[in-house]
């Protein structure tokens, strides 16, 4: 005899609920699911009603779920949010211009406005050109110091009051497992925060997929057929971020809650009193928030343009960093000197474009 | 470490003559620990000094201030080395047997044979060895007298209160629910029977994990010991600081691991249940062979996480009076709350399921405020009807069973259940109870 939901007691179920072991049917999970990220949503305070509100789009299965999720609890809670497709173009052929075919498909799909920015208006760089300059090794970290940099610009543009991201409960487990690998305690203690506070200028941020796991968000999917891009990035993943990922992975499978237990260890995780971090400032070239004078994107940037790749990226390639600009590794300058001793950027047009977003023709 | 060839590379460090002790210049070396190749004797000599260096600092000790200390020896390659360290640091300026740095030290072995049958012999083994030594105390205590309450040597030993596991306890709902059991079993019957309560690697090892501290703890008070040496490296450390933090442990990671803490760690003993097993038959075992994979291709590892867990500190506004019955440490206020605000298991609809259950028995009491995050988890894994031991002291039980009976009627799951008085409670926890 097929079993029963243990939630409805009616229906047949047919998916066990990795985060709960519940055996429940297609309706009920449909009901927790979306529940749950209601949950988070409310009891945090994400939103404001007639918030302008950027979703991070990658056509990725997390971005494709939570446009689609949004929307729904959009209108059955009147949260009275405008919601907005936001997508990056890093400039990766065969991978990021067929997942953002995707995300085109689910702009008619549901109905959401798309906008779509990229490296190469930004920083006059594609991926494919960086990647062509500095090889395979540290790539990523390229694509994820712009990225970030350029959802915000994106945001701005959009006049958009917030911007959600897909990241899952594993990406977020997996977050305090790296920094806690790498050493890196500012991090460590922000990064279970569900939201960042959007001062200075920056466009407040929100996972509401903290607590929601992976395996569930592909389920969901999968029942919904929510149409998503499922590729890896042609250039190779962060292979210590694999490291992690797969350890996390294995996990799981030994004790399914150990996605939450460890989001549960990183929340409780407090700096001891009198250790040194780093301060938030502004970057003197392009005023996006940074903790050195110069954000780390203008080094990367300034690297490229100078033909110094591995600027910004090892310790040994900061040294090559004239004395002029040397102050960019020190943390306790403050900006303020910084923006009168170091002009701007020797190419002055991709750093243009970064400040006004002239260049972009939307 | 003691790999003439590692995988590693040199990375910056200069070329040197790996043909020739690097410390004497003279002999071959034997073997390369950080980049530096040395022959045994040198080795000896360069460990010791760095030991003695460490813990003369942390220490400070003076002719004056002579510490008792407390040793806690699993026969393991750390445990082992560490006798040895202390001991030489002992006898330093002080060579003769009477005249020693040290005002008691006590060598203390867990006897694990109730769980491990494999490793009875060890025991006899460890003696010998200590006793080799002239100084040190031996002192061996089997696993199961955490059951007892009091001193394990005399007659007045008294049972530990145990707590059974009822039927209604549910990790999904977030309550856990204990009757008082009075088994008239033997101590290593019961502790046998609670290893067999579960199929969940992860578990026992918790489970001996407390057993363990509570034990060593205990242990260390009786003998009137101040400083509790374990055999804790580097790399162990690391291991358990991704382990804890797994299990949802981060609340109770500083004061577990801090050096400077009033709290305690533990040592691990060589025979345990995953060994020889698979990497994934435990998270212990799953983060041992992780970190270990991860130094050997980023040799920095396990200082980075060890050094960044020193400067980690137990959350603001967390109880540090209030301890998890089972395994001592900080319990967290709001666990069940945070549980239901992250996760929802019923619609409304059927949300009166849970209220239509029978009220509970008069005896049960709901401890689940008095239970840690990752206990909680650990409890989850175990059957129910299996009796626990209470690992803190008596006093502390039978003020939290006390302090249960006044909220009693304000339960605040509302599970229905008509809770007794505290008079009824204490009656009937008489038993167990210590006179002042």
């Amino acid at each position: 005899m097929a079993r029963l939901c243990e939630i409805c007691h009616r229906e047949k179920a047919v998916l066990k609920r990795p985060k709960t072991l519940q055996s429940i049917c297609r309706p009920c999970f449909y009901q927790v699911f979306e529940t749950e990220i209601h949950h988070t949503i409310t009891k945090n305070r994400l939103f404001q009603p007639g918030d302008r509100v950027a979703i991070g789009a990658s056509g990725g299965k997390d971005s494709t779920v939570l446009a689609y999720v949004l929307k729904t609890l959009n209108e059955r809670y009147q949260y009275g949010l405008h919601l907005f497709l936001l997508s990056i173009d890093e400039g990766i052929t065969g991978y990021r211009d067929d997942s953002l075919e995707t995300v085109k498909r689910n702009q008619l799909q549901y109905d959401l406005p798309l906008k779509i920015v990229s490296y190469e208006e930004l920083y006059a760089w594609t991926m494919d050109a960086i990647v062509r300059e500095v090889g395979l090794k540290n790539n990523c970290t390229f694509c994820g110091v712009f990225r970030r940099q350029a959802l915000d610009r994106g945001a701005m543009l959009l006049g958009a009051t917030h911007i959600v991201t897909g990241h899952n409960a594993d990406d977020i487990a997996e977050t305090v497992l790296m920094n806690l690998l790498r050493g890196d305690v500012a991090r460590l203690q922000r990064c279970t925060e569900i939201a960042t506070p959007g001062e200075d200028g920056c466009v407040p941020r929100s996972k509401p997929f903290k607590y929601t796991y992976e395996k569930e968000i592909v389920m969901y999917a999968y029942f919904k057929k929510l149409d998503y891009f499922s590729t890896e990035c042609i250039y190779s993943p962060n292979a210590y971020r694999g490291y992690a990922r797969a350890f996390l992975k294995d996990l799981e499978s030994i004790r399914p809650s150990s996605i939450i237990d460890i989001i549960h260890s990183g929340e409780a995780f407090q700096v001891r009193r009198g250790v040194k971090m780093p301060t938030q400032g502004f970057c003197s070239r392009c005023g996006y928030i940074s903790s050195n004078p110069l954000c780390k994107a203008c080094v990367l940037l300034e690297g490229l343009n100078r033909g110094l790749p591995k600027l910004g990226v090892s310790r040994a390639g900061l040294q090559q960093l004239d004395p002029q600009l040397g102050p960019a590794a020190d943390p306790n300058s403050p900006p303020t000197t910084a923006a009168k001793e170091y002009p701007s950027s020797s190419d002055p047009s991709a750093a243009a474009a970064v400040r006004t977003g002239k260049s972009l023709d939307w | 470490m003691c790999d003439v060839n590692p995988p590693v590379s040199q990375g910056r460090l200069p070329k040197r003559n790996n043909h020739i002790c690097h410390k004497c210049n003279v002999a071959k070396p034997t073997l390369k620990s950080r980049h530096t190749y040395y022959c045994q004797p040198c080795f000896e000599v360069a460990f010791g000094n760095k030991f003695r260096a460490q813990v003369g600092k942390a220490l400070k000790l003076s002719p004056r201030r002579k510490p008792r200390v407390f040793l806690a020896l699993s026969g393991g390659t750390s445990s082992r080395a560490l006798l040895d360290l202390v001991y030489n640091f002992s006898k330093l300026d002080y060579p003769t047997a009477n005249n020693q740095k040290f005002e008691k030290f006590i060598v203390c072995h867990i006897n694990e044979s109730a769980l491990f049958p494999n490793s009875t012999g060890n025991a006899d083994i460890l003696r010998g060895m200590v006793e080799a030594y002239d100084g040190p105390t031996y002192d061996e205590v089997p696993l199961e007298s955490a059951f007892h309450v009091g001193d394990t040597e005399s007659n007045d030993s008294i049972p530990a209160p145990l707590l059974r596991i009822n039927e209604g306890s549910s990790y999904v709902d977030s309550e856990y629910l204990f009757t008082l059991s009075r088994s008239e079993e033997s101590f290593r019957a019961k502790l046998q029977a609670l290893f067999a309560a579960t199929k969940k690697l992860t578990a026992k090892e918790e489970l001996l994990a407390d057993l363990r501290t509570s034990l060593l703890l205990q242990r260390a008070r009786q003998h009137g010991c101040e400083l509790v040496f374990l055999g804790d490296t580097c790399t162990r450390l690391a291991i358990r600081v991704i382990a804890l933090t797994s299990r949802g442990r981060g609340y109770s990671l500083p004061v577990e691991l801090g050096d400077g803490s009033q709290w305690f760690k533990e040592v691990v003993t060589p025979p345990s249940f995953t060994t020889g097993l698979p990497v994934k038959a435990s998270i212990d075992r799953l983060t041992e062979d992780f970190i270990v994979g991860l130094d050997r291709d980023f040799p920095s590892t396990t200082s980075a996480v060890t050094r960044t867990a020193a400067k980690l500190t137990p959350r603001d506004g967390l109880d540090l009076r209030k301890q998890c019955l089972l395994c001592l440490m900080p319990v967290e206020t709001d666990i069940p709350q945070w549980k239901s605000d992250i996760t929802v298991r019923t619609n409304t609809d059927s949300q009166s399921t849970k209220d239509a259950q029978g009220p509970s028995s008069p005896s049960t009491l709901n401890l689940t405020s008095h239970l840690c995050y990752a206990c909680q988890n650990t409890l989850s894994e175990l059957a129910p009807g299996v009796d626990l031991p209470t690992l803190v002291p008596p006093t502390y039980f039978e003020e939290t069973i006390a302090g249960l009976g006044q909220l009693g009627l304000t339960e605040e799951h509302g599970t229905g259940g008509a809770l007794m008085s505290s008079e009824a409670m204490k009656a009937s926890i008489q038993d167990f109870l210590l006179d002042d």
